[in-house]
């Protein structure tokens, strides 16, 4: 009887066991989450599929370590020990890696497992990309060839009709003329018709020559004041990176990639090194998918799937957009590190452009407005502009302290 | 007659047409030699070089003088496990955690390490929460005890995923931003004292 009693308990106690391991499941909470414990552990050094990051891709690591869980979990847990075990796999992959460690992952035997589940369940996501052709930065330059040809077509269709129809014309005036009996001039020519027709409307012809000239008077000045300025210039890049991705949606800060800025001349073109940081992870582009940034590897002579560089890299030609002239000085480090000016104050919204264009005319005009109208930025983080310019107010009371009256319009501070 | 107006209109129209402005092209240039003299300019192609580039890197062994290089030390740590090691035994920053350097710290973390480190040093940037990036660990979690030779190591070679932002800020501008993240290893608290935090900051990494 007792035994009986004991018997029945002990399995009331695993059904219970049971019963809640099956109600567990289908709640789904008691199970670690393999995704998230691989995606707070793992990502930063491995892939779920079987491409290489800093470790080897996970895909198959169960069949590589001969689906021995609890190897796997002493490795996870502390490599550098299983190590000393003699294991060859694990020895022969410490030298593979060159013997860079894994850390030591505070993770349970259950969590590993949950991951490993999580890797041989996991697919590569079918990522589909928009064709080429639906780039604006392809399409837009194109419309315009498109038509300028068809005005011309056009303007020359109307032109020919006009010399075609120019005898026959003159010859049905002609003998209209005759038949009323009036003058018949056979030697009558579409100049000689013209210059009579000149001389009887001598008024409208010379408004008319007036428009004209005026006309051109202005679309020549515009094109002539046009020379040597590249404002809105906007050239297609070797390689179609996006501000409006980088500096727009992803907020990455102007100087992480123009380092220069703020210590030299030049705002500096980042070196392909720059892009790899981020790049070496983000293999692929929302817009333009593997095609752009696989030239990045190519010019660095990269390969993704082993995470390894060639010999043999390439310099990218990016085409420089603000070509000021070599007869003008331009320092970026004075005007933003000491001037304190904003990049978009003289690049304008580039968080919003796909291809950059330039923004400002950079003419002198446009140098000197500013150097004009600019008040030196004189607060306590500028201690030498704040001396200057309690010095200038004493002599000069209230007026306003700006780039002009420290010599911003000096010709030598430019033109040397 | 007519066919020398046709041209002439033809041509007057093209000319007009052509004034348009094609956003590929940079239109044109009065005197050119004036305005591009025939040195080579920093990012221009230069047949010089094997290969064309007219940026070089210094000679290898060069050392920076005087400016922001001050006081400069080359890096003589190998990057490797053992070099990794011995910075955070051995390496110890020059500049002292004074609440300016820290202000500058702060300033040049948000230009270089927050979208991915996050403003916490959580490891949250808005780079991981969107998705793009993962697997950044937190400053004050799992890097809590990080020496800050570890760290200038790391942002001297990269580790893991992190790519080696030595070509982006120097050697002044890397310690700075070490003294900010070591305030983030703390939680966030900026220093009161300076002569305490930097003492504090000695015995930590020993």
């Amino acid at each position: 009887m007792d035994r009986l009693k004991t018997f029945s308990v002990k399995h009331f106690k695993k059904l219970v066991l049971v019963f809640a391991l099956i109600s567990f499941g289908f709640n789904g909470y008691a199970q670690p989450d393999g995704e998230k414990l691989f995606k707070a552990n793992c990502t930063s050094c491995h892939k779920a599929n079987d491409k290489k990051l800093v470790g080897p891709g996970l895909k198959g690591v169960r069949g590589r370590w001969g689906n021995d869980d609890a190897k796997l979990v002493k490795w996870v847990q502390n490599s550098q020990a299983y190590l000393k075990t003699g294991d060859s796999y694990a020895n022969n992959l410490f030298k593979e890696y060159n013997g860079s460690v894994m850390p030591n992952q505070t993770v349970s035997a259950d969590e590993v497992k949950a991951i490993l589940d999580y890797v041989d369940s996991y697919v590569d996501p079918v990522v589909t990309t928009t064709p080429p052709t639906g780039d604006p930065g392809t399409t837009s330059p194109e419309e315009p060839t498109n038509w300028t040809y068809i005005w011309i077509g056009l303007g020359l269709f109307f032109v020919i009709l006009i010399i075609i129809l120019a005898p026959v014309r003159r010859n049905l005036a002609n003998s209209a003329q005759a038949k009323q009996g009036k003058v018949y001039n056979p030697d009558s020519t579409f100049w000689g018709e013209t210059k009579a027709w000149i001389y009887s409307h001598k008024k409208p012809v010379m408004l008319l020559g007036f428009l004209v000239f005026l006309m051109l008077f202005v679309v020549g000045w515009n094109a002539l004041s046009g020379i040597g300025v590249y404002e809105g210039y906007q050239p297609e890049q070797p390689i179609k990176f996006s501000h409006k991705i980088h500096a727009g949606e992803n907020k990455i800060n102007c100087q992480y990639c123009h380092t220069g800025v703020e210590k030299s001349r030049h705002a500096n073109i980042p070196s392909a090194n720059v892009c790899m940081n981020c790049h070496k992870y983000i293999q692929e582009g929302p817009t333009t998918g593997k095609g752009e940034i696989a030239k990045i590897y190519a010019a660095l002579d990269y390969n993704p799937e082993k995470g390894t560089y060639g010999p043999n890299p390439k310099p990218i030609k990016w085409i420089r957009i603000h070509n000021l002239p070599d007869l003008a000085y331009f320092n970026h480090s004075q005007h933003v590190k000491v001037g304190g000016v904003e990049c978009k104050e003289c690049h304008g919204p580039i968080e919003t452009m796909d291809v950059v264009q330039q923004f400002s005319p950079l003419t002198m005009g446009w140098c000197i407005n500013c150097h004009r109208e600019t008040e030196v930025k004189a607060d306590s983080t500028n201690l030498y502009y704040t001396d200057l310019k309690a010095k200038f107010n004493a002599v000069h009371p209230g007026e306003k302290f700006t780039v002009e009256q420290i010599g911003g319009l000096e010709c030598g501070k430019c033109h040397y | 007659m007519g066919l020398l107006v046709a041209v002439v209109s033809t041509g007057a129209f093209v000319a007009l047409e052509g004034c348009k402005s094609d956003p590929a092209s940079p239109g044109f240039e009065y005197m050119p030699d004036m305005y591009r003299s025939a040195s080579y300019k920093a990012y221009e192609v230069n047949p010089n070089f094997a290969d064309s580039m007219e940026a070089r890197l210094p000679v290898k062994g060069t050392i920076p003088r005087g400016g922001m290089y001050t006081n400069y030390t080359p890096y003589e740590y190998p990057n490797t496990n053992e070099g990794y090691e011995a910075a955070g035994l051995n390496l110890k920053g020059t500049i002292a955690a004074t609440p300016a350097v820290i202000a500058e710290g702060k300033r040049l973390y948000e230009v270089f390490c927050v979208h991915c480190h996050g403003e916490k040093g959580d490891g949250q940037g808005w780079l991981v929460t969107s998705g793009k990036f993962a697997g950044v660990p937190s400053y004050s979690g799992q890097l809590k005890d990080l020496p800050e030779g570890k760290m200038y190591h790391t942002l001297m070679y990269g580790k893991n995923m992190m790519g080696s932002h030595a070509s982006q800020v120097n050697m002044t501008e890397r310690w700075t931003i070490i003294r900010y993240v070591q305030t983030l290893q703390k939680g966030g608290a900026m220093p009161t004292d300076t002569t305490a935090s930097a003492a504090k900051d000695s015995t930590k990494t020993k």
